[in-house]
């Protein structure tokens, strides 16, 4: 009995984890697909499609991606942490109303959002903002309400306790704050930023309102190829843009340290 | 003339239409050993909550050394305390813990060590001082706490119920060993317990508190303790 259990339970296992990395596979394998119009034939295969990214057409979209969800992480981090500070960690009056407040984008689609800022740009005259400007505000507020949610569950958890003995050893607010809370709260504040970073990278519904010509994003610069070809291109852009964000996870996670927390560990 | 290290004089806290603690004088000299003993709710937490800073006092007066402490901060009150859940920082080492308080004083580098060095020598956690605190156990967690509180040299410790999260054996053995850094720094202790026989075996003095008033003080080797004469001190 015990070992129909096990079994059923190494099966069904072994079926989600192919149901997930089976995409990643098909994207690799195309990626190195010998012709251009995309088969798998894994006897046969070539790394030229890699070599295609080396040109503007995609370093310039990458670069543009990278850069902004690089300034968009950290703006959501320090946003986000101000914010958290104030709800989480000092409770000012009326804190929960607040908190949903800050959370309350996530609750319009990204669609009307993206609307609703190009309808305000062109409204208020700020035409100039459309390109790069606007996709930081934009991805701003799309980014804050994760940033803040992960920042505030870990400002909620620390102990005020801590606080205390830290008061009882002599150390004022902003020692406290320095030596205490910030680097406990650490690893929640990398996390939100990692988010942010992930989600601005990938965005498409939000950008697609705001690029204009010469400032696209990557996401959008495929979508633009897709609609004229289906080449391995793509898959190697797709396979690229995989590993950068693997690695950005990497290096966040080596600063912050989340994977601890994640896994119920400090330190 | 007795140089007293802390009076209450009057002290009284109100939640609301709650009398947590009512009217309570109470006269600690310098180097005492004090309990607070009393059932939870008896306001004897409140009293060392009011005395170290964190709560304000609705009416009366706390004072150190002869200074009134109204409108003083915890952080400069210059009090130790030992809490029940210890309170250790647990991203710094049992070092950086200890040190904490004197980096906090903007001591210099080598004083900071040798204290250190001082305290945890004290509590016999010398060999353990590059640990984290979520790698010892609770014991030795105890200890951390309490080398951590006198390694700034407060004139003045608080152990707010400090061994109740050790188990009985343990329990016995860490009454020796604060009786014995007490006795060794010549700090006022005051300890807040609801444990009777821990109050007897380390006190100079017991002070019973029942519903926010002090119900009876006394030496732990009067007759009075042993025959149990009030109800509060009996359990």
């Amino acid at each position: 009995m015990n070992q129909v259990v096990s079994a059923l339970f190494w099966v069904s296992l072994v079926l989600v984890l192919t149901f997930i990395t089976l995409p990643l596979v098909v994207v690799m394998a195309a990626s190195l697909s010998p012709t251009a119009v995309v088969t798998l034939r894994p006897w046969e295969w070539t790394v030229q499609w890699y070599g295609d990214l080396w040109t503007a057409r995609w370093l310039d979209p990458f670069m543009l991606s990278a850069q902004l969800a690089l300034i968009v992480s950290i703006a959501s981090g320090v946003l986000g942490l101000l914010a958290a500070y104030v709800v989480a960690y000092e409770k000012c009056p009326g804190h929960a109303a607040i908190m949903s407040f800050l959370l309350s984008p996530l609750a319009v689609p990204q669609i009307v959002k993206g609307v609703a800022i190009v309808l305000f740009l062109s409204s208020a005259g700020l035409y100039n903002w459309l390109g790069t400007p606007g996709l930081i505000a934009a991805h701003i507020i799309l980014t804050l309400p994760f940033a803040v949610r992960m920042i505030a569950t870990a400002m909620f958890n620390f102990d005020k306790n801590l606080d205390r003995a830290g008061q009882s050893l002599g150390a004022s607010k902003m020692d406290r704050i320095r030596y205490l809370l910030l680097p406990i709260i650490k690893p929640g504040v990398f996390s939100g930023m990692t988010f942010a970073f992930i989600i601005s990278f990938n965005n498409i519904p939000l950008s697609v309102f705001l690029v204009r010509p010469g400032e696209t994003t990557l996401p959008i610069t495929v979508i633009n190829y897709i609609e004229y070809s289906l080449d391995p291109v793509l898959a190697a852009v797709n396979v690229a843009s995989l590993l950068f964000v693997l690695g950005v996870i990497f290096i966040f996670e080596k600063i912050g340290g989340f994977s601890a927390q994640i896994h119920g560990g400090s330190k | 003339m007795i140089n007293s290290d802390i009076e209450l004089i009057g002290l009284s806290k109100n939640y609301g239409a709650n009398k947590i603690v009512r009217d309570i004088d109470l006269d600690i000299p310098q180097g005492e050993f004090v309990s607070i003993l009393g059932p939870s709710g008896c306001g004897k937490t409140t009293t060392l909550n009011m005395i170290a800073g964190f709560t304000a006092p609705t009416s009366g007066q706390i004072r150190v050394r002869g200074h009134d402490q109204a409108g003083v901060p915890p952080e400069r009150r210059k009090i130790g305390l030992v809490f029940q859940n210890y309170a250790l920082f647990p991203h710094m080492t049992v070092g950086e813990n200890v040190a904490f308080g004197l980096k906090m004083q903007r001591k210099g580098r080598a004083e900071i060590d040798n204290q250190v060095e001082k305290s945890l020598r004290s509590v016999h956690l010398d060999h353990l001082k590059d640990r984290y605190p979520k790698e010892l156990s609770g014991g030795q967690q105890q200890r951390t706490a309490l080398a951590r509180a006198i390694a700034p040299k407060p004139s003045l410790l608080l152990l707010d119920e400090p061994l109740s999260n050790l188990d009985l054996k343990l329990r016995e053995a860490m009454r020796i060993e604060l009786k014995e850094v007490q006795q060794e720094l010549g700090i006022t202790f005051v300890y807040v317990t609801h444990d009777q026989e821990e109050a007897m075996a380390m006190s100079d003095r017991v002070v019973v508190m029942h519903e926010g008033i002090i119900a009876q003080v006394g030496s732990p080797r009067a007759e009075s303790y042993q025959s149990a004469s009030y109800p509060a001190a009996a359990k």
